[in-house]
């Protein structure tokens, strides 16, 4: 006899027992038929901010003291029977940074949705200026080009812009295997942001008109077996930038040193074609490979704004890059796991070669497209221990290639390797404490160095090593541990540790130069206690901590980045009625950069630059009374506070010499900014 | 480029992990298993809800619950497709782990096989890579971010999203409440528009195949190729931004002019130390810092400059 068959039989008197006996749960039906059909929501309610701000309302739209229309929506629809769904919402429609979405679909069968984004940035620091013509490709200041632009009367500008992005895609299983999916993108942006242009003594503020378009288009059809999995597709992208140049008329031409730079050229059109086919296929219940090919053309090719010695009218850009992934994991033993991934990817700059000027000093002239070539390969394996424990060895390689050119100012070098070790212990089998140790061991270093050398044949005196060249050794440590003594609690710790040693030198000297030392540091604990079902209270903290120094030719500088954050937060609901909540957050980020002049060294003195203390405080506090079981009033109040005395700004003041926008452009930043935020809203939620 | 030995110790490494490739799969199909077993006649969604109550109204209010989608749950004998032949656990009265019953959201379960439960039928699409992935690798389960019993799953909301990826990812955490960021905390950027948390062939878990090409889905501006182009910027991104929050503009790792001089040299001022209060110095600091003249610094498409044929102001990203 067929042992499920057997179960079967057994199995009938049992059910109805039960079904006897929970008899209600038929019997509720009705009330069963309103919990389980899609809720919907609408809300709608008024805010106020009681004062302008920079850095509350940057994204949100809630950056102008006033009163704001507060709408959001969520309907929802479901016929039991096709399994079609249909939604509509709608979030902040009264803000700045409204969106909406519909979506309709038959599971299994078909489906589409469309939705629209404002995505808002508005400029967090106070422009004054005299500059007009803002967010065009034309900007005007009438007046005398030396002493600023006398005559014309700066005011107060906002710098924004605005994402306005539409969203559509389609699905269709065409059979229980088979699909095809296509999503586009069409977004716009428009407005402008803080830009300027000169130098060296002399600087015009040129606000960049950013008005451009981005088109998103990804068709793909599949095949979804229990074993394989295959996808095949085309992703392709655009992007039109409606104005070519940006140029300044600021007074007579001559001597404020940027006239000279008209025009500015602004991004180029550019696209791009992807072909690609990724896949897996579970070999057995334990073994899966996975990969992935893909042929990408980007080109170029957007007239230039001025001739050229040479005659071409455009870049003729094209990059091709191929990408190929291959990936394995498997169980070959019961308590053993393998996973191994390869990866490999070309990118050639095929963009012709040509001389576009007559150049000195470290150019010809010519233009210098880049290549690359990326291989990586990581093998690790995983050992199951006793009571839940994994041992873990992991081996990392990961090799890039880079081209250079006859002339640069950037000393090279064609190829970098690291290689990379880990071992961990991990426990994530348990109810009480999971969590794993690891540390990781990275080297790091590459081909020799070619000398910086300029089209006379002179060599550099110094030659650093960039960055992400430079031989470099890190230790990495990583603690993870989610501790859960008793129920209702439940406590994490992190902790993070990273510490770089480059080893970058002169190459004409072999004396120490360039990036030295470069650590990162997260320590946190995060701590959750259920009261009861009805009551629950958060509390973390957070240290972040960045470091980096160099040396340079005659100094030295230590740039670091200390941040220390922390919260807490409660959810409770006191009565049937009512729901309250708060969550209150500090940080305090201190950021330094230490200069330290090199004894002997004959560099000119060096002014130590200030410490900058930036903080942020946040207060939320909502409170939901439901005056039936339909709908409510949810009262939110926020309270921001954002401080800082960087001075990025204070000492860029018309009349500092070398150091200032010479058409009177005045830029800072307002500090404290304190904002109190209260909204007020109705909401009627349905079935 | 030159041919060098580190070549070849590429090759080496690739023939390594394929031969390690080769002899796994042998290994493999020796310990082949069979699949589940089939759960013909065991209980429905209707004899669990006896005592399930909860879960079923949830279950019900789910996509899982369609049984016109012949890929749900529902198609396939309900509770029983996730949480295994419930028979015995019926017979014995209920109980946690009685009857073997499963349930995947059981920390005392191990993760590929909590996985294997969703896997069976959410393996293809953006999934694909999900067992050569980072999280794979790091024993993180569906449920560790995923809830099911609900109508509402936190992760594949926007507004929520983030609290949800923070409760690994601390310092992320810390960085998105920084002065310059993308929009995260207010929902209109989230996670899962730049990483696909179920593995993918990039970087990081990128959604697209590297940094850039994900950093180009909404700055296609800075992807030329320009006539005058600058290397990091071509290669990654991450060399001097970090997209999750910085307080140097831009995002910047760290802020002008100590980021550039970590490559620059002399001839392009290197030696200049920063300072307040205008002058060379200052104008590398204050402002824009070094961008205050090299305004493209992102690549330049002006092939030369007004004074041809020996201007190189486009070459210097001045324009």
């Amino acid at each position: 006899m067929n042992a499920n068959t057997s179960l079967g039989f057994r199995l009938a008197p049992i059910a109805a027992a039960l079904l006897a006996a929970f008899g209600p749960v038929h019997a509720a039906e009705g009330d069963l038929k309103s919990k389980i059909t899609p809720d919907s929501s609408i809300e709608v309610g008024g805010g106020y901010v009681d004062s302008d701000n920079g850095n509350f309302g940057k994204y949100n739209g809630l950056n102008e003291k006033g009163g704001q229309l507060l709408l959001d929506g969520d309907i929802k629809t479901r016929d039991d029977l096709s399994g079609t769904w249909t939604r509509f919402r709608a979030r902040n429609l009264g803000l700045e940074s409204r969106d909406l979405r519909w979506d309709h679909n038959r599971q299994g069968n078909w489906g589409y949705y469309f939705e629209y984004n404002e995505i808002p940035r508005f400029e967090s620091l106070t422009v004054t200026t005299p500059v007009t013509g803002i967010g065009t490709s034309n900007l005007t200041c009438v007046g005398a080009p030396a002493v600023g632009c006398p005559g014309a009367v700066s005011v107060p500008v906002d710098i924004e812009s605005k994402r306005h992005r539409y969203s559509l895609g389609f699905d269709k299983m065409f059979t229980s295997k088979w699909g095809f999916n296509v999503d586009f993108r069409n977004e716009e942006k428009k407005g402008e942001r803080i830009f300027g242009m000169g130098g060296p003594s002399n600087f015009s503020f040129t606000p960049e008109p950013l008005d451009s378009t981005i088109r998103l288009l990804e068709a793909t059809t599949r095949f979804t077996d229990t074993k394989f999995q295959i996808v095949g597709g085309y992703y392709g992208t655009q992007y039109r930038n409606e104005l070519r140049t940006l140029t300044h008329t600021y007074g007579a031409a001559g001597n404020d040193g940027t006239l000279i730079l008209n025009p500015l050229v602004l991004p180029p059109d550019n696209q791009s074609h992807q072909l690609y086919v990724t896949g897996g296929y579970s070999f057995n219940p334990t073994t899966r490979g996975t990969f992935k090919a893909a042929y990408t053309q980007a080109t170029q090719n957007d007239a230039f704004v001025e001739p050229t010695i040479n005659g071409r009218t455009d870049l003729g850009g094209k990059i091709e890059t191929t990408l190929l992934q291959a990936g394995i994991s498997a169980r070959p033993m019961p308590k053993l796991s393998i996973t191994g991934n390869l990866r490999y990817e070309d990118r050639d700059d095929k963009t012709p070669i040509t001389q576009y000027f007559v150049g000195t000093g470290t150019t010809l002239g010519f233009n210098e497209p880049r290549s690359f070539k990326n291989g990586y390969g990581k093998l690790e394996g995983s050992y199951a221990l006793p009571q839940g424990f994994r041992v873990i060895g992991a081996l990392e390689y990961d090799k890039k290639e880079r081209n250079t050119y006859q002339f640069r100012s950037v000393s090279h070098r064609d190829d970098t390797e690291e290689i990379s070790y880990r071992a961990e212990l991990r426990r994530a089998m348990s109810e009480t404490v999971t969590g794993g140790l690891a540390y990781t061991y990275s080297d790091r270093d590459g081909s020799s160095y070619y000398q910086n050398i300029t089209t006379t044949g002179t060599i550099s005196t110094f030659t650093p090593t960039p960055l992400h060249y430079v031989d470099r050794q890190r230790d990495k440590v990583r603690l993870s541990l989610n501790w859960m003594p008793v129920t209702p609690l439940s406590v994490q710790f992190y902790i993070d540790n990273i510490y770089d040693d480059y080893k970058g030198t002169d190459t004409n000297t072999g004396l120490p130069l360039g990036p030295r030392k470069g650590e990162q540091q997260v320590y946190a604990i995060d701590a959750a206690y259920q009261f009861s079902r009805d009551w629950q209270a958060t509390a973390w903290y957070n240290f972040n901590e960045y470091r980096y120094e160099q040396l340079l030719p005659g100094y030295s500088d230590r740039s670091e980045s200390k941040a220390d954050s922390f919260g807490v937060g409660f959810r409770g609901k006191p009565t049937s009625r009512v729901e309250v909540g708060a969550d209150y957050s500090y940080s305090d980020i201190q950021d330094d950069w230490t200069q330290a002049l090199i004894p002997g060294s004959g560099f000119p003195a060096i002014q130590q630059l200030p410490v900058t203390t930036t903080r942020l405080t946040r207060l939320k506090l909502f409170g939901k009374y439901n005056l039936d079981r339909n709908s409510g009033l949810r009262l939110d109040y926020i309270y921001d506070r954002y401080s800082t005395d960087d001075q990025t700004w204070t000492g860029w003041v018309p009349g500092t010499p070398g150091g200032s926008y010479w058409d009177g452009t005045v830029i800072s930043e307002p500090s404290p900014q304190t904002v109190h935020f209260v909204g007020v809203r109705y909401f009627y939620s349905f079935r | 480029m030159q041919a060098s030995s580190r070549g070849r110790s590429l090759s080496k490494f690739f023939l390594l992990i394929s031969g390690a490739t080769l002899i796994l799969l042998g290994a493999t199909a020796i310990s082949l298993r069979v699949a589940s077993a089939q759960v013909a006649g065991a209980p429905g969604p209707e004899v669990c809800a006896a005592c399930h109550k909860e879960s079923y109204e949830t279950y019900l209010a789910h996509r899982h619950s369609m049984k016109a989608d012949a890929r749900t749950p529902a198609a396939r004998g309900g509770c029983v497709a996730c949480h295994g032949d419930g028979t015995a656990h019926v017979k014995a009265g209920g109980g946690r782990g009685v009857g073997g019953i499963k349930n995947p959201g059981s920390k005392l379960m191990a993760s590929d096989e909590r996985n294997a439960t969703c896997l069976n039928c959410h393996e293809g699409g953006k999934r694909m890579h999900w067992s050569v992935s980072l999280h794979a690798s790091r024993d993180t389960t569906c449920t560790s971010c995923h809830q099911i019993h609900t109508t509402r799953d936190r992760v594949r909301d926007k507004a929520t999203q983030p609290e949800v990826c923070f409760t690994c990812h601390k310092e992320q955490r810390a960085q998105i409440n920084r002065p310059y960021r993308h929009p995260i905390p207010e929902g209109k950027v989230v996670c899962s528009d730049c990483h696909n948390p179920h593995g993918s062939v990039g970087p990081k878990n990128m959604v697209r195949d590297t940094v850039n090409d994900t950093c180009y889905q909404c700055h296609l501006e800075k992807r030329g190729p320009f006539v005058r182009t600058h290397q990091p910027v071509q290669e990654d991104c991450t060399i001097c931004h970090n997209p999750h929050g910085t307080t140097a503009p831009a995002l910047l790792k760290v802020r002008i002019p100590f980021l550039c001089q970590s490559c620059h040299q002399l001839t392009s001022h290197r030696d200049d130390a920063a300072q307040l209060g205008g002058g060379s110095r200052g104008a590398i600091f204050e402002a824009r810092g070094c961008e205050n003249c090299h305004t493209q610094i992102h690549g330049s498409n002006a092939p030369s400059g007004v004074t041809l044929p020996t201007d190189s102001r486009g070459r210097a990203f001045r324009r």
